[in-house]
Formats: C-alpha cells, structure tokens, sequence
C-alpha cells in the first residue's frame, strides 16, 4: 500500500520551498485566467468577428479598386492588395462558424460571406489579368456583399 | 547660428525617430476602430519620451556616460544583465519589425513580396552603418523622413471635427471591444517610448561630443523634436478615422496602408504614403541596429564609435552586423509584420520599468549630475512615467493575449 510522502513544515513535495509553492500557484492561477484566451485564439469573437473580419477586406478590396480606377494607385499594388484580401476572406470564410449566430441570421450570413468570397476572388483575378471592366463588375458585387454584412453586424449584438 | 541650426536638425531627427512602423500602424488601427478616442495615449507616449529623452541626454551630457553605462556603473552587473538581456530581445523583435515596414513599402511600390526584400533592405542598412558616420545616418535619413509631413497635411485636407479631435486628447471608456481599444492604448504607448530611443539618444549625445553648453539645446531637441514626431503619429491616426473610419475598415496588414492618403491627396497621396513608411522604418532599422551596438559595446566595455572605421572597432561593428541581418530573417521567412509590431510594442510597454526605475535614481545622483540633477518636477514628471512603466508591466501582457488578436 502506498502512503503520501509525509512533508515537513515549511516544504512541500520535492523539497520546494512554501515561497516556491506559492510562486507556482500564482503561475497556475495565471495560466488558468488566461489559458481561455490564449487557446481560443488571440482575440476570438466567434462568428461577429468574423463577419467584421470579412466586412473589412471587402470594404478594403472595393477601396483599392476605386483607387486603382481614379488612377492614385498602381495595378501592381492593388493586384498584391486585392490577393491578400482574397486569401484573408477565404481564411476567415473557412472558420466562419455560423452556428454561433441567432438562427434567422444563419443562412443570410452565409450567403454574404460566400458572395463576398467569390466576389473578391473574381477582383483579384480580374486585376492579374488588368481586366478594368471586370474588376468593376466584381466590385459591384463586393459592394452588395458588403451591404448585406453591414446589415447583419448591426443586427447582432456588439460585444 | 550653430545652435540654431542644432535644434533645427534635432527637431528633424525627432520625426525619424518617433514615426516608423510602431507608431504609424497602431496609430493606423487605433483611428480605424476607435475614432479619435486613443489621440491621448499619443499625447501620454509623446510627453513620456520628451521627459526620458531629456534626462538621458543630461545624464550623458554632464556625466559623460550613456545610459547604458550609468546604469552598470551604479547599479552593478547582476542588476544590469536584466535591461541588457531585455534590451537586446526587444531591439531584434523591433528590428524585425522596421525590416518588415521597409519591406512592405518596398512590396507596395514594386508588387515584389515584402519576404524578397527583408534581406536586400538588411544589406543596404548595414552598408550605411559600415561606410557612413552617425551625423549621416542621422541626418541624412531624417530629413529625408520630412515627407511624413505629408500626414499632416492629409489631415488637414479631409477637414477633421477639431472639437471631437480636441476631445481625445482626454481619456475615455470605449463603448466596445474595451481588451482591444486598452491593448492599442498599450501599444501606442510602447510605440512612442522604446527604449532604444533613449539609448540611441544618450549615445548620441556622446558621438556628438555634447557638454554643458548644450543643456538648453537638449531640453528643446527633446521637447520639440518629439512633439513634431507625436503630431505627426496624431495626424495619422485622425486620417485613419475619417478615411478607413466611415469604410468599416480594420487595419490588419500593412497593405492597408497604401490607402490611407490617397482620398485626401489623390496619386501624391499613395507616393507619399509608401516613401514616409519605408524612409521612416529605414531610418529606425539603422538607428535601432546601431543603439543593440552600441548597448552591447557599452555593456562589456568595447570600443565603440560610428564614426570610426570598422576594423578599429571590430566587436561593435561584428554587433550591429549580426543584429540586423539576423532581424531580417523572420520577414525573409514570411512573419506577419503587423503581427509582430503590435507584439513587439506591447512587450516594450511591459520592458519599461527595467530602464525607467533606475533613470530615477540617477538622475538624483550628485556623483553623475552634480547640481543638474533633478529638481521637484522633473522627480514628479519622471515619477509619473515610473508609475505608469510598472502600470504597463502588468497590463502589457494580459491585453496582449485578450485584445491583440
């Protein structure tokens, strides 16, 4: 039969001091604060945040479009821009939990962040082509999309 | 007329030295989800590094010691590894950081990736601190850096809300994400008071061959100088507000950026914006690869001086040399520069005691200042900065994990 190690006063196991003890009950208080956030990610908001995410890249893709149209950027900046905001769309579009979201709102938050998907990939191809008429009609459909995302964090609750 | 001169140039160097990619993104992303609700912690930074660069160059000044020095000297070696260690760990993360803001400016003007130019912009740095002198580096890349000024203007042409703008200055709860608008608060702190400013300072001071007579030119340097740099840091958060503000844009790539100036100066808007972030973190790249020099030389008691050839003082040269190119590595391989600014800003936050705390006792030393130490202000003044240090040691971190997503 096993018995717990007797310790005399002023030590715990393996000889710590009590002051070590207390330093490592600090830590792990610590790591238990903040173990929630640090394994959710840094700053994870669910499904809001990411429609945030993806209503900023699409705000951002129509931007550099209309700058790039205007003539105050260059296609090769808007190209670089146009692809990274299709990469972090599509990120944020795999993780997009919608099950997070009210019910009523699941499927319409759906439909927005696949049309904004779609919509910045198209702008993003039709910039590597420099194809000025279609990166417009993707453009305008960026712009619906990022109506409908408007629509829909002002119908969820900030946090 | 010298001297005037001397606070003109000091004045320059300040805006190279407070706008680079720390200050500018954090000022960027605090306009874009707070409106003008963080332009106090630009004012709180600002007044901070006026207050410390003043005391580390009187220090250096009178005492003709840097920093780094004073703080071995007094308070011994087994107390000064922990600001050397730290030191060192923040200027390489900072580095990288700078690195990744020339790097992006390079990519936003070339459509190159900003991984491709981590390494050449490393090389072309470490040229300049190879073959140049301090005054060139300084000056050179400072004046250079007064196309930020283009900030200011943009600000001025988008026709901001004074009383809204006027109203930030003072502290406000936000109304949402309360762990992102404290970690951004946090940041900008950090951004605006790096210690490598101020042992890049005191150096300074040192290479410059400054004595008494250059206590007034010191106390004015400091204050303007930094007070153009935070105007300037204030001009871009409030273009962010009113240019990516209305758009429900959320800044979290540095190719954002490119955006900012143009709906206020068009074609010369998008020119300026990618010369002011890549002169700027150019600049800061050089100073700060040169201040993990200087701090190491001055930490094992090595030769240094930039103005001399390298091969006389081969230990100092050999530091900044593995400094910058091994700070160029994580932009070579991809990092997130953004990413790794905020990181960086907000562990500087959390750095500060560790130099703040004994500044203050210097600067109550007879044996370095004689009768320039401190008198009750300047106690109260660099008190409140102590006190705030230790407030971000023990925020810094926490909001780092809670709102620096």
């Amino acid at each position: 039969m096993e018995h717990e190690p007797q310790m005399r006063p002023g030590s715990t196991q393996r000889g710590r001091t009590r002051s070590e003890a207390r330093v490592a009950r600090g830590v792990g208080a610590a790591l238990a604060l903040f173990a929630p956030a640090m394994l959710t990610g840094c700053g994870s908001g669910g499904a809001r945040q990411t429609l945030q995410k993806v209503a900023s890249w699409t705000a951002t893709a129509r931007m550099a479009a209309d700058e790039l149209e205007a003539r105050h950027t260059t296609p090769r900046y808007t190209g670089k821009t146009l692809a990274v905001a299709s990469d972090q769309v599509a990120s944020q579009a795999r993780s997009f939990a919608p099950n997070d979201l009210p019910g009523a709102l699941r499927a319409p938050a759906v439909g927005a962040v696949t049309a904004a998907r779609q919509a910045i990939r198209d702008m993003s191809r039709a910039a590597e082509r420099r194809d000025g008429a279609a990166l417009a009609r993707a453009a305008a459909r960026a712009d619906s999309a990022d109506r409908a995302l408007d629509a829909l964090l002002a119908a969820l609750p900030e946090r | 007329m010298s001297k005037i001169l001397e606070i003109a140039l000091g004045m320059v160097t300040g805006i190279g030295g407070f706008l680079e990619a720390g200050s500018i993104a954090t000022a960027a992303q605090a306009g874009a989800d707070f409106g003008y609700q963080l332009i106090w912690a630009i004012g709180v930074g600002t007044l901070a590094l006026i207050i410390l660069l003043e005391m580390s160059g009187r220090l250096a000044l009178v005492s003709h010691r840097t920093l780094a020095d004073a703080i071995r000297e007094r308070f011994g070696v087994g107390y000064f590894i922990v600001p050397l260690v730290v030191g060192l760990v923040l200027s390489l993360l900072v580095l990288s950081a700078e690195i990744g803001g020339v790097a992006f400016a390079l990519q936003m003007a070339t459509g190159v990736s900003f991984q491709w130019w981590a390494l050449p912009v490393a090389l072309v740095g470490w040229l300049l601190l190879w073959k140049g002198t301090f005054g060139a580096i300084e000056k050179g890349t400072a004046f250079l850096g007064l196309v930020a000024v283009s900030i200011a203007v943009a600000a001025l042409r988008l026709h901001p809300d004074w009383t809204r703008v006027g109203a930030g200055l003072l502290p406000t709860q936000p109304t949402h994400e309360r762990a992102r608008y404290w970690f951004l608060a946090v940041s900008i702190v950090g951004a605006s008071i790096s210690p490598y400013l101020y042992y890049f300072y005191s150096a300074g001071a040192i290479e410059d061959h400054w004595d008494l007579s250059y206590l007034g030119i010191n106390r004015i340097v400091a204050a303007l100088g930094n007070l153009f740099g935070g105007v300037l840091a204030a001009a871009v958060l409030v273009v962010a507000v009113l240019v990516f503000g209305p758009r429900g844009i959320h800044v979290e790539r540095f190719e954002q950026l490119g955006l900012l100036l143009t709906p206020a100066l068009g074609r010369w808007g998008f020119v300026f914006l990618v010369a002011t972030l890549g002169i700027n973190c150019f600049s800061a790249t050089v100073e700060i690869a040169l201040s993990a020099a200087y701090l190491l030389a001055q930490s094992f008691g090595w030769e240094w001086a930039e103005d001399a050839r390298p091969s006389e003082h081969a230990r100092f040269s050999l530091a900044y040399t593995v400094a910058i190119f091994l700070a160029a590595v994580p932009i070579a391989l991809g990092v997130d520069a953004l990413k790794l600014t905020n990181v960086s800003m907000a562990l500087t936050a959390a750095s500060l005691p560790v130099t703040v705390l004994p500044l203050l006792v210097l600067m109550n030393d007879r044996y370095y200042l004689h009768k320039h130490r401190n008198g009750w202000a300047g106690n109260l003044a660099l008190g409140a900065v102590a006190v705030l240090s230790v407030v971000l040691l023990v925020v810094a971190i926490p909001l780092q994990f809670l709102g620096g997503g």
